[in-house]
């Protein structure tokens, strides 16, 4: 399994628990989420960028993560705000993501709100998660 | 020959009881799923058609009874010549 993947699943775990959502967290869920599944996050990777900093044969990746936050609500940035004040504080405890990532920094969040049948917003938080792996060997550092 | 419009007949075959405040009058109503939020959130596009003279004065956070369920309008629009309305709709 590649680093990327294991940072990915490390976030994932690091979610649970977050406020409001229960167990729904999904990771790259492309399925649309019905009124009664909200609220929920959802965790994808958006790019991962490598660079060869050193002589040694390794990559330095900074990969963009996005989180979103989906309510339901007629104020939906108001009603995601106390899951994305623990979602950030969840991601942020361990900067490592389990010794996996050498750092964790969150990038822009984003609005997106849309008439619905109960209005719904997105409330899409994005992390740039640095790590470093083989050149060789996506697997190993 | 002059053309008298009847409006009622386009609602009475599908039309179903709606209520606001003190009208109430026939409405057709549909519930199409949508996908919106860049594909993130499905929804409910619960739409009444019904006659303006009868619902036409609608707005934002009315209430509204279809069938027995309760809606909350979200916008009135006018159609065509503005003898109907479609309104949007939120389960309550």
């Amino acid at each position: 399994m590649t680093r990327r993947e294991r940072i990915l699943a490390a976030i994932r775990t690091a979610l649970t628990g977050t406020a409001q959502v229960g167990t729904r967290i999904y990771r790259s869920r492309v399925e649309p989420l019905s009124r009664g599944e909200a609220p929920a996050l959802v965790v994808e990777p958006l790019q991962d960028q490598a660079a060869q900093n050193t002589a040694l044969p390794t990559l330095d990746w900074s990969m963009t993560v996005r989180v979103s936050v989906i309510v339901r609500s007629i104020v939906p940035d108001q009603a995601a705000d106390p899951i994305v004040e623990d979602m950030h504080t969840k991601l942020m405890a361990d900067l490592t993501l389990g010794g996996y990532a050498m750092d964790i920094q969150p990038q822009a969040v984003s609005f997106d709100f849309v008439e619905a049948d109960q209005p719904a917003g997105v409330v899409m938080c994005d992390y740039v998660v640095r790590y470093r792996t083989s050149v060789t060997n996506l697997a190993s550092a | 020959m002059p053309l008298t419009e009847d409006l009622g007949v386009f609602l009475n075959d599908f039309g179903v009881s709606c209520t606001a405040g003190a009208v109430t009058a026939l409405g057709i109503l549909d519930m199409p799923s949508e996908v919106v939020a860049g594909g993130m959130v499905l929804s409910t596009d619960y739409t009444l058609t019904a006659r303006a003279s009868d619902f036409g004065s609608l707005k934002y956070n009315d209430s509204i009874t279809v069938a027995g369920t309760a809606y909350t309008v979200r916008e009135t629009r006018l159609l065509d010549d503005g003898a109907f309305v479609e309104i949007g709709l939120q389960k309550t």
